[in-house]
């Protein structure tokens, strides 16, 4: 209990299925960065608004209806203030992070030519790379990449001669989700502004660690997913600079974001509202914000000293395992609570495998970060991802399933 | 429990590796990937009448893909596509969980070795990627 009245005790209580037991063990779960747990007022936010006021949003003249739209803008409400954006105007909901990078590099690509650029760094998620790829191969337009570092976070030292005046957009993400390094947003934001340059942010890793202010980063887009975010899966939000999103043809059309529907064509919506074709999943939007309300009531000054606690217990024990690297830094500076690491002559599936049999959640693999693989040269790690429920015994059991993985495994 | 998985069998199995990284002047050359965990098989055979006569190869996977790769290098030479295909039907059925599977040609019977595989379906991807490539590199 910290002299403010927190303690993860209590907010493991939240979490109902931190009670059940894997292979007879107890559970614990450290693979958060994939998807974490929702608490049980975000579960019963979305129970309570399927049992009374389930209906669809907008046009509905009648009480449900009404009651329905209330609460799905409330959400955007929000994610606006989750994000310090200057309007709800700017906040579109999408499934996940990975459509809305798609929904951003499918709108910009009609005002490409041959001859822009487009700078991505080597250390993407593929849903921050390969649309930005595949939408350079179609459009003639180049790929740079932003190299890393050893370690695996970003090299910044040659940014300049990476953004150029040739520069349409920069997209990067906030945080790591392999090493969890925090990226330099405002040496990036600089560079990108110096040319005049669109910044488009994955804040998939970064918005499950506290509340964000986009004004303050300077940036054009930012995307998140409501799965990592404890909230529901299956959506998301993206934010987009009002001025910006006014430009931007639709991604998808259809009912909701038309102005007028003539015979001889469409006059479409302005703002946000032109990118939420169709019926959006209400109760997902509902247990959204019903988990950012949740997130902005933490005591967050608390939270960090904890976590900061629970990164030197990680750090220190995984230096005492035999034969393992970590990627990423060893400081507990500009990172956050997510480590890969890779074991001399274990594989991170073997690894995984064991440490399940322990009751120990993490992912082995790629991380859907293919190219920051290849740049470290390393096929698979072992990731062990915390969220705020997470405590010591989780760490304990980590390591002492990483030892038991070492002697099995050699 | 994965217990079995890493006891006896599969893991000398993964330890002795018994063929080349690379052939001299292999007929086919294949690098598969299994896009769920990354796993890698770079493989190259030569080829006479339709069956495999040489085949090297390196993998960069777990412990259960690179002893799968293991039994692939000792047991495939002589082997035509169609025998391939026919063991790795059975090593599918084992993993689901059929009764029976035939192990013919001799030798085969050794993938009974990753029965214990059969209650982790994230890990069948691991076991059948070296055949994935060697009938790719046969097709």
């Amino acid at each position: 209990m910290s002299e403010h009245g927190w303690s993860v005790d209590d907010l493991r209580l939240q979490f109902p299925i931190l009670q059940r037991r894997v292979n007879d063990q107890p559970l614990h779960y450290l693979d958060n960065a994939a998807t974490t747990f929702s608490p049980r007022c975000v579960q019963e936010a979305m129970t309570y608004f399927e049992n009374h006021s389930r209906s669809n949003v907008q046009r509905g003249m009648h009480q449900l209806g009404i009651e329905a739209t209330d609460a799905f803008e409330a959400a955007r409400y929000s994610a606006a203030k989750y994000l310090n954006a200057p309007s709800c105007d700017e906040i579109i909901f999408t499934p996940g992070t990975t459509f809305a990078v798609n929904l951003v590099a499918s709108c910009l690509g009609s005002s490409l030519q041959a001859g822009d650029e487009i700078v991505v760094s080597v250390a993407e998620h593929h849903s921050n790379f390969v649309p930005w790829q595949r939408l350079c191969q179609q459009c003639g337009v180049q790929m740079k990449l932003i190299p890393v570092l050893p370690s695996g976070s970003l090299d910044l030292n040659q940014l300049d001669q990476l953004i150029t005046p040739r520069c349409r957009v920069v997209a990067v993400s906030h945080i790591s989700n392999v090493t969890g390094s925090i990226t330099d947003m405002q040496a990036i934001s600089r560079a990108a502004r110096r040319q005049n340059a669109l910044l488009f942010v994955d804040g998939a890793q970064a918005t499950p660690h506290g509340p964000v202010d986009v004004q303050a980063l300077d940036v054009d887009f930012y995307a998140f997913s409501g799965h990592k975010c404890y909230g529901p899966t299956g959506i998301g939000v993206l934010w987009g600079r009002y001025s910006i999103l006014q430009t931007l043809p639709p991604f998808l059309t259809g009912g909701g974001m038309i102005e007028r529907v003539t015979v001889e064509g469409t006059r479409y919506l302005s703002g946000n509202r032109r990118f939420e074709a169709g019926t959006l999943p209400v109760v997902q939007v509902v247990g959204l914000g019903a988990s950012l309300d949740w997130l902005m009531a933490l005591p967050w000054p608390e939270i960090r000293r904890h976590e900061q606690g629970l990164m030197q217990q990680m750090l220190q024990g995984l230096s005492d395992i035999p034969g393992l690297t970590l990627v990423g830094e060893s400081s507990l500076e500009q990172r956050v609570p997510i480590f890969s690491f890779d074991i001399q002559a274990c594989h991170s599936h073997d690894v995984c495998q064991i440490l399940d049999d322990c009751g120990v959640a993490l992912r082995g693999g790629h991380h859907c970060a293919q190219p920051l693989m290849d740049a470290l040269d390393l096929m698979a790690t072992s990731r062990a991802s915390f969220a705020v429920f997470n405590n010591e015994g989780d760490i304990a059991a980590l390591l002492h399933g990483l030892q038991k993985a070492v002697e099995i495994l050699r | 429990m994965s217990s079995g998985l890493y006891e006896g069998g599969i893991k000398e199995l993964a330890a002795a590796q018994s063929c080349p990284a690379t052939l001299s002047d292999p007929d086919r050359r294949v690098s598969v990937d299994n896009p769920f965990c990354g796993d890698r098989v770079d493989l190259e055979i030569k080829v006479e009448a339709g069956r495999v006569t040489a085949l090297a190869q390196v993998v960069r996977g777990c412990m259960l893909c690179e002893a799968a790769a293991n039994a692939v290098s000792r047991f495939a030479i002589g082997l035509s596509a169609a025998e391939i295909e026919a063991v790795r039907n059975s090593l599918g059925a084992m993993l689901r969980g059929d009764d029976s599977p035939d192990w013919a040609p001799p030798g085969w019977e050794t993938l009974t070795l990753f029965e214990p595989v059969r209650r982790h379906k994230s890990r069948h991807g691991c076991v059948t990627l070296p055949f994935t490539a060697l009938l790719k590199a046969l097709s």
